[in-house]
């Protein structure tokens, strides 16, 4: 309960971390505090405060470039940040107790692939620290998380490259981590195979270990998070528990047909456009706001269904002619969307 | 402990993706000419009557001349296993940090709970333990083939075999420097013209040696100051070689091309040592500063 409000209400820093260790409650499993990385004159990642509370699976999200894998390079101690702080598991980034308890999956999952699987596993077991005796057994825990158990004998050259990116998540499970980092896990994946790897994380989750997930992939991110931070231009954009942050978001999906300008000015004074293509080229061009019949598809937000008869009644007395009009909760999609878009208008 | 994982990974490494099988072929190659060469020579030496005038005249003085010449070819040997050691260690260092930074095979590695100096330390062990095998069996396989033919057993042979490793140490240290900060390719092409560039200079100095001249001998001193592996060369070679009766008839000159008339003196080797050491320090500091 105390860890609960904790994470709630993200105070300092500070007062999280005197508590994680006084109170015994376990700390933050990850924690940025003003996080900044410039390259040259490029800011890559501007301001990022995280905080990821342990044993919660926590989706990373944000557009190309936005400075998601920078984020993780900084967090897991391959890259130094210009400024800020960081904390994983309660220790300052870059200090080597935490990186014992962490795992890590590389955007670019190259190894030496000269190395048999096995051995390849070996290597990175002992540089956890792993005892020769526990090594086989983890070896064969993690081969078979992995799907790869017929695999450990056959050297690493001959594995296709989803093949590559399963072994590199046993290898990051290996060492017994508390916190897992898997940066983009499932970009060399087919559909069965990034169904496997969600249901890793998932058995990862049940065992209380926190899994980071920096994803592009919203449907994934949606389907096993259980929080996100969206990013964007190296700063997060929203944070929350994704249940919350999609709920009480509502929209009409207004269906019109040949909608006057003023009736669309009308409706969006009153309910804010989520989407709307652009009315200028209203005609039958603009890609998901026009339908090939003349018909408009409007976005609008709304606190709740119902207020669904009074758009009706808008457009009616406005003179309109609609042809559907559809309540949806947003998804996930639409939060990035609009978190996304918001920022760069 | 995490050191000697990453040495033994590179030197496995190394034996694995088969990438000396190729510098090992040739050395066996050169070695089979070198046994060939040398053997038709010493045969010339001792079973022919000497032509050269210099050469009956230093007989008449006593001086072993046969000797001499069986020196100098082991000399041309070992000349030859240091270069290619030497080069070898170049090419070997220079794609050591910067090729697993640019292939990312350091990423799933320095995560984990591994200093950088440990990384640093352990590929430039691995490095030396491959070059040190190579050098001690290419020159082990040089010095036995002198043996063989002539018979000659050179006075301090191991003090001249860990001379070449240090050298060739010295160069995987130095060019581990710029593996840490440039990319594999222009590490190894500059490393290369300051290796050239340091041996000119250790010619240059033996000739102003010979000749006396000053500021030539200067010059070589401080380019053995700025990159001390022409300096280890000499101070091997001076260990492996017959005794020079040159000096003591008052002329500073050695037998041949690539004997030595004045070794550097035990502290060049010290300098050497502690160069390397720098080297190392140097590597991890840029490295450990550095995004991966």
């Amino acid at each position: 309960m105390v860890a609960a409000i904790r994470v709630e209400t993200p105070a300092r820093p500070e007062a999280a971390r005197a508590a994680g260790t006084a109170g015994g409650t376990t700390p933050l499993a990850v924690e940025t505090a003003g996080l900044r990385k410039e390259y040259g004159r490029k800011v890559a990642v501007a301001n990022l405060s995280l905080a990821v509370p342990p044993g919660e699976v926590f989706g990373f999200l944000g557009p190309n470039g936005a400075g998601k894998s920078t984020t993780v390079k900084m967090l897991v101690g391959l890259v130094r940040p210009t400024a800020g702080t960081g904390w994983l598991l309660g220790h300052p980034l870059g200090d080597t107790r935490a990186r014992r308890r962490l795992g890590f999956l590389p955007e670019l999952f190259r190894f030496h692939e000269w190395q048999r699987a096995e051995e390849f596993l070996d290597f990175h077991a002992s540089l956890y620290g792993v005892p020769r005796a526990e090594r086989e057994r983890r070896i064969a825990e993690v081969l078979a998380l992995a799907g790869l158990d017929a695999r450990a004998h056959d050297v690493l050259r001959t594995f296709s490259k989803g093949m590559l990116q399963r072994i590199g998540i046993a290898q990051a499970l290996i060492g017994d981590p508390r916190l897992v980092i898997l940066d983009e896990p499932t970009s060399a994946l087919d559909p069965l195979g990034r169904r496997d790897v969600r249901d890793v994380i998932r058995r990862l989750r049940e065992r209380g270990i926190t899994v980071f997930l920096n994803s592009h992939l919203l449907s994934e991110v949606e389907m096993v998070c259980d929080r996100v931070a969206i990013i964007d231009r190296g700063r997060v954009v929203r944070q929350g528990r994704l249940a919350e942050l999609v709920a009480g978001a509502y929209e009409a999906e207004v269906h019109l047909e040949h909608p006057s300008p003023a009736l669309l000015h009308a409706l969006e004074t009153r309910w804010p456009a989520v989407h709307r293509p652009d009315t200028a080229a209203t005609a039958d061009t603009v890609e998901g706001g026009a339908t090939g019949d003349n018909t408009l598809v409007v976005r609008l937000a709304i606190q709740d269904e119902r207020e669904l008869p009074s758009i009706a009644e808008a457009i009616v007395r406005g003179g309109g002619r609609l042809r559907a009009l559809v309540p949806r909760r947003m998804s996930l999609e639409d939060l990035f969307v609009q978190s996304v878009e918001t920022r760069n208008a | 402990m995490n050191t000697l994982r990453i040495a033994n990974l590179t030197f496995r490494e190394a034996v694995r993706r088969k990438a000396l099988y190729g510098a090992i072929a040739l050395t066996l190659a050169i070695l089979a000419v070198y046994a060939w060469g040398t053997g038709w020579a010493v045969n010339e030496i001792y079973t022919q009557t000497p032509r050269g005038a210099i050469v009956r005249l230093a007989l008449q003085s006593g001086v072993d001349v046969r000797l001499l010449a069986v020196g100098e070819l082991l000399l041309a040997g070992l000349f030859a296993v240091s270069n290619i050691a030497g080069l070898l260690a170049i090419f070997l260092a220079a794609g050591t940090i910067a090729q697993e930074i640019e292939q990312g095979t350091l990423h799933s590695i320095l995560c984990k709970p591994i200093a950088r100096w440990q990384v640093v330390l352990g590929k430039w062990l691995g490095g030396s333990a491959m070059l040190s095998v190579y050098v001690a069996v290419t020159a082990s396989a040089t010095v036995a083939i002198i043996y063989w033919h002539a018979g000659y057993v050179p006075s301090n042979l191991p003090l001249g075999i860990a001379l070449l490793t240090l050298k060739a140490m010295l160069l995987f240290s130095v060019t581990m420097i710029g593996s840490a900060f440039a990319p594999a390719i222009a590490t190894g092409i500059a490393m290369f013209i300051v290796y050239v560039a340091a041996n000119v200079a250790g010619m240059v100095e033996q000739i102003g040696v010979a000749a006396e001249i000053e500021a030539m001998v200067r010059t070589g001193i401080v380019a053995s100051l700025i990159l001390p592996s022409d300096a280890l060369w000499k101070m091997s070679a001076s260990a492996v070689q017959p005794p020079n009766p040159l000096p003591a008839l008052g002329i500073k000159l050695s037998v041949g091309p690539f004997g030595v008339v004045e070794p550097p003196s035990v502290w060049m080797g010290v300098y050497a040592a502690l160069y390397t050491a720098a080297a190392l320090g140097l590597t991890t500091l840029i490295f450990s500063r550095r995004d991966v």
